[in-house]
């Protein structure tokens, strides 16, 4: 909630989410600065690990207003993306705005307000600003390593992935790569042919997403559409055919999501033999799992290489480490002088107070929003970018934009009393059916169209995006690009 | 074999026209919506329900028989 009339806003985070921020509250004149604790823009896309990238086609991940060059390949590397970046900053002319390497140690209170404790490596200073908008993403604070017992007996070395700048650290070593997302699978798959042995240690087995379904159709044509959208549990606010076809009608979606899965595990032969004569086949229905943390899209070759016997995988927890390697709760013993956890980030905001954290109801899902990014508690605390979409540069733009225009008095907020109650009935939802984690209250994945549409009508503009005569069977059954949005942001 | 397609069809039609009623009541008049999109919209959405309304009824009753058949299993298993 926007109280008082707002002059002045400092904007946390300089990546994806921050810039767009810094753009649209600029263009409604706030004075804005962006401050990072790292001494680049970029954000998560500033310094990945070995060979990172956007896991989602080009189109899917770039600016509405400010596409990727023709150039960039249909998966846009890291440092391309970074460049990309630098280039936005120039173009909208926010680069005046950026404070890098700097550090927000502290915020508080003042009057409607906000006053900043803010510092570099040899100085800090103290600063006032009527907003603060919290963009440093979801997963940006701390490596996330699990806790594994008898840590100190272990001779080798233990890495986070975000620390494999170049795979060459792994040449001619014994590595076990820990975890099953994106970026274990990316190491892991790196790591062929450089490190002598490669293990893949997971416990949970999900649906990985390829590229192209069947090999011939973009996952997107396949998953990222209105009536995709449809077949997924329903929204917070579905309409009454949604409602219609998930109980009357269950058993199409339940039948379309089976031959999916038919399809996946056909496609990407899931039911190849591992270690124990366990598979990869997971366990929870993709409907659920496609909104898990661990949503994959992994690169060609992954699964042949397990297949191949070049990646060992385990579907095993680690019960501890030993003086040389690691031992796996199925009994095995894995002799490794090298263990990279590729097991994501923690969430934290350090430099919220407890106080504010309490009043946003920080909890095991994190702490849910309204439109995920104002909190009728807190009055001029905004986040942007603590969403989780296959379109995240979308949706943060969208989410920028729509802040921007509350700011400016053209979308008006409901009370502090809807507000809450719309915050309950979203935390109800997710609970009643979302799998658990940390960032639950901030999934969105599929059904970030349905969140697009929400920000979308704030706005006054029409959430069919297609055009042309025959734009209602494009609304069906066409993904939406970034490009659809561009006359919005 | 026709008399299941005129059924789906039937079927279709019916509720093709009532989402086309709930699209048209939920947009039409809203701010910041285009009109004639609205009711282009209503009328494809009706038009594509009345067409495949055979087919999404097999579909569902192939559903129906192998949701129960796999209830079925997996009671038994976890018996």
């Amino acid at each position: 909630m926007i109280v008082g009339k707002v002059k002045t806003a400092v904007i946390i985070g300089a990546g994806v989410s921050g810039l767009a921020t810094a753009k649209c509250l600029t263009q409604v004149g706030i004075h804005c600065t962006v401050f990072d604790r790292n001494p680049y823009l970029g954000g998560v896309w500033a310094d990945g690990y070995h060979d990172f990238g956007v896991q989602v086609q080009k189109d899917l991940y770039e600016f509405p207003d400010f596409p990727l060059s023709e150039e960039a390949s249909h998966f846009t590397p890291g440092p391309v993306f970074r460049e990309y970046l630098e280039d936005y900053c120039d173009h909208f002319g926010i680069r005046e705005c950026l404070r890098l390497g700097t550090r927000v140690t502290m915020i508080e209170r003042k009057g409607d307000g906000w006053l900043l404790e803010v510092g570099g490596s040899e100085s800090s200073e103290t600063i006032e600003a009527d907003l603060v908008v919290v963009a440093a993403g979801l997963y940006s604070e701390t490596p996330n390593a699990p806790n594994i017992p008898k840590r100190e007996d272990f001779g080798g070395e233990v890495l986070h992935a975000s620390e494999i700048k170049d795979i060459s650290q792994l040449k001619d070593r014994r590595v076990a790569v820990i975890g099953y997302g994106k970026s274990a699978t990316d190491i892991a798959g790196s790591a062929v042919g450089v490190a002598e042995k490669v293990h893949l240690v997971f416990r949970t087995a999900h649906w990985p997403v390829p590229r192209k379904l069947l090999g011939v159709l973009p996952f997107k044509w396949g998953m990222l559409t209105r009536l995709v959208a449809a077949l997924i549990p329903p929204y917070v606010r579905p309409s009454p055919i949604v409602r219609a076809i998930h109980s009357i009608g269950y058993p199409l979606p339940w039948l379309f999501w089976r031959v999916v899965e038919l399809l996946l595990s056909t496609q990407q032969r899931l039911r190849t033999q591992i270690e124990h004569g366990e598979t990869l086949m997971p366990e929870t229905p993709v409907e659920f799992d496609a909104f898990t943390e661990v949503t994959m899209v992994p690169r060609p070759g992954l699964i042949d290489f397990i297949r191949s016997g070049k990646i060992s995988a385990h579907r095993t927890g680690v019960s501890a480490f030993s003086s040389n390697g690691i031992d796996l709760a199925d009994g095995d013993s894995l002799e490794v002088d090298c263990v990279v956890f590729g097991t994501g980030w923690k969430t934290g905001y350090p430099y919220l107070p407890k106080s504010i954290l309490a009043s946003l109801d920080d909890g095991p899902d994190g702490f849910y929003l309204y439109r995920h990014v104002l909190h009728p508690s807190v009055p001029n605390l905004a986040f942007v970018g603590r969403a989780s979409s296959f379109m995240s540069v979308t949706t943060f733009a969208l989410q920028a934009k729509w802040l921007a225009e509350v700011v400016a008095d053209r979308v008006l907020l409901p009370d502090a009393e809807a507000m809450q109650s719309d915050i309950d009935a979203l935390k109800s939802w997710k609970q009643s059916w979302m799998p658990e984690g940390p960032a639950r209250s901030a999934t969105l994945l599929i059904h970030m169209c349905h969140y697009h549409d929400e920000l979308l009508l704030d706005m006054s503009a029409d959430p069919l995006r297609k055009r042309g005569f025959l734009a209602p069977i494009s609304e069906l059954i066409v993904p939406y690009r970034a490009a659809d949005f561009r006359d919005v942001v | 074999m026709g008399d299941f397609i005129w059924i789906g069809t039937a079927i279709g039609t019916a509720i093709g026209l009532l989402n086309m009623l709930f699209i048209l009541s939920s947009r039409l008049g809203q701010t910041g919506l285009n009109q004639a999109k609205t009711v282009w919209q209503g009328l494809w959405v009706w038009a594509l329900w009345t067409v495949f309304g055979a087919y999404v009824l097999a579909l569902w009753l192939l559903g129906v028989v192998l949701l129960s058949f796999s209830r079925f299993l997996r009671r038994g298993t976890e018996v």
